[in-house]
């Protein structure tokens, strides 16, 4: 049996304050600030919510934590904890609930205070004596080795590697709530100081507070809330490993399985997006994820990204909100990549809106490329 | 079916015990002939129980490699590093300019001494061409440097690479 295609709709969607929050503001006091809102986006109230779905490293029963700060009761909960696609997997079991009316209204929630209390505090690494003797820096070193092995095999340059940050910074200069608000050039990101070669402080994304809070309900019942209903059009999870010496090819994620998934549920393909929405932890994840995700043939992703490609007037928007690299990375960002997604769908974008988007495609990427969840949103006219 | 009794061993212990040896353990699935890492109690996959610890040549190719810059120290190497009896792990490449590590370098590997608070662990150094050569199945899966021993995705090895690359213990 497989999920139905467009049988449940985000109907609410927020952050919570972004950046950098007051002293001692707690995760979950940014989870509630953001469900408040989230909840005045589609006009239910706190005790119409029934499905609980939350997942934060600094809150280990995430679920049970905002549950009792909002004295809510839910009949279906899950705290699935995959990392920062944790998200758009709650949004694929929250439709499974719905569908089967173990729940008719669901939040998916989270928050982080990474910035206020230091990332090493908001996020230990675990031990592990196969890894940890050698002192990578992580999750960054991941992703260099990634990049070292893309540029290795297809001849991937820095240079492309920093398009992305670049492009990433022009969408961020039209969203009023980005972290970033200056320019950024390739030559500030080639020069900037050196992370994990060959990534550079500047192909890494932000460490920041923050949280946000999406609603979901049945197709059904949204059609009867304020605002036009934002389908869940296709889902798509895959886990490929946990620990970076365990993946099978740093080259190719587990998006080529996620992907497909959602596509096949949606009953879409790659060239029927209109906006993409990728989990840009670092400048190598959209390259990888263009490629996985069937936007360009593998290997092509970092000249695909080259002379502006998916920034604003390039040929693909993709991650306007300026993405974890310019606009907001709290920990997990998983969340605030569908937020984006949602409200590009419903037209909310201002500036940075694209024209027409009726399919916006959210994906997510947990641990060290472990985790890779697809959601396609869709419009009315896709349904 | 044995398992592992781990109120007396565990798979880790037994990898450490042979690095106070001078020596990097691996497992080898007796089934299937593949090379399992990190140890564990069973083979990935397949469950089997039927594994033997064998000792590595410790001749390997760099697979993926990065230089992490901490505050105050020298660069850092790390490296992913694929042995040659057909199994992956990270690590890292000393005696080199960590920035002249480069994909397709052919190591060998070495018990460092830790310390303290860090038990002995496997690290590499550069291999001479005259030291050792790459597994001979594996020239037809040569990367774009021509000398990469091995095919993006293609690891863990077949019946022909896990099964000699090692002697048992």
């Amino acid at each position: 049996m497989s999920l139905k295609r467009g049988s449940v709709a985000v109907v609410g969607a927020a952050e919570s304050d972004l950046g950098q929050v007051a002293q001692h503001t707690s995760p979950v006091d940014l989870m509630a600030q953001a469900t408040l809102r989230a909840l005045d986006d589609c006009g239910l109230k706190l005790a119409d919510i029934d499905g609980v779905f939350s997942a934060a490293t600094q809150v280990r029963t995430a679920p049970m934590t905002l549950a009792e700060y909002l004295r809510i009761k839910p009949r279906y909960f899950d705290g699935t904890a995959i990392g920062g696609s944790s998200f758009m997997s709650h949004v694929a079991h929250a439709q499974a609930a719905i569908e089967h009316g173990l729940c008719e209204v669901a939040l998916v929630a989270y928050g982080s205070t990474q910035r206020s209390v230091s990332r090493a505090a908001a996020s230990p690494r675990e031990f592990n004596p196969y890894e940890t003797p050698y002192r990578p820096f992580m999750p960054s070193s991941a992703y260099a080795m990634a990049a070292s092995r893309h540029m290795h095999q297809h001849g991937t340059t820095r240079e492309q590697l920093a398009e992305v940050a670049v492009a990433a910074r022009k969408w961020a200069l039209l969203n009023p709530k980005a972290w970033e608000k200056e320019p950024l050039t390739i030559e500030q990101v080639l020069k900037a100081r050196m992370v994990s070669y060959p990534l550079t402080v500047r192909d890494c994304c932000l460490v920041v507070d923050g949280g946000g809070a999406i609603i979901l309900t049945s197709a059904a019942r949204a059609k009867t809330l304020k605002k036009k209903p934002v389908y869940v059009l296709g889902v798509g999870e895959s886990l490929s490993h946990a620990n970076i010496s365990s993946m099978p090819d740093l080259t190719v994620t587990a998006a080529a399985e996620s992907g497909p998934k959602a596509y096949l549920m949606a009953k879409l393909k790659a060239s029927d997006v209109n906006m993409l929405s990728l989990y840009d932890a670092f400048t190598i994840t959209p390259i990888l994820f263009l490629e996985d995700l069937g936007f360009c043939p593998k290997g092509e992703g970092g000249r695909f990204v080259m002379n502006g490609a998916i920034a604003p007037g390039g040929k693909l928007p993709v991650n306007t909100s300026g993405g974890g690299l310019s606009y907001c990375h709290p920990g997990m960002y998983g969340l605030l990549v569908m937020i984006e997604a949602v409200r590009q769908v419903r037209g909310e974008c201002d500036k940075r809106q694209v024209k027409n988007c009726e399919v916006a495609l959210a994906h997510g990427n947990g641990g060290v490329l472990s985790s890779q969840c697809t959601v396609i949103f869709g419009g009315p006219s896709t349904i | 079916m044995t398992l592992q009794d781990l109120n007396q061993q565990s798979p880790y212990g037994t990898f450490l015990e042979h690095c106070k040896k001078g020596e990097l353990a691996y497992q080898f699935c007796r089934d299937d002939g593949k090379a399992v890492f990190y140890p564990r109690v069973a083979a990935p996959g397949s469950g089997s129980t039927n594994l033997e610890w064998r000792v590595s040549k410790g001749l390997g190719t760099v697979y993926a490699t990065t230089v992490v810059y901490y505050k105050d120290e020298k660069p850092l190497n790390v490296a992913l590093i694929d042995l040659d009896e057909g199994f992956r792990m990270m690590s890292r490449v000393e005696d080199i300019d960590a920035l002249e590590v480069k994909i397709g370098m052919r190591v060998k590997v070495r018990i460092h001494p830790g310390d303290e608070k860090q038990p002995p662990y496997p690290v590499f150094s550069p291999l001479l061409p005259e030291e050792g050569s790459p597994p001979s199945d594996s020239h037809r899966t040569g990367g774009r440097s021509g000398t990469s021993p091995l095919h993006p995705g293609e690891r863990g090895g077949g019946e022909g690479r896990g099964g000699g690359g090692g002697r048992r213990t």
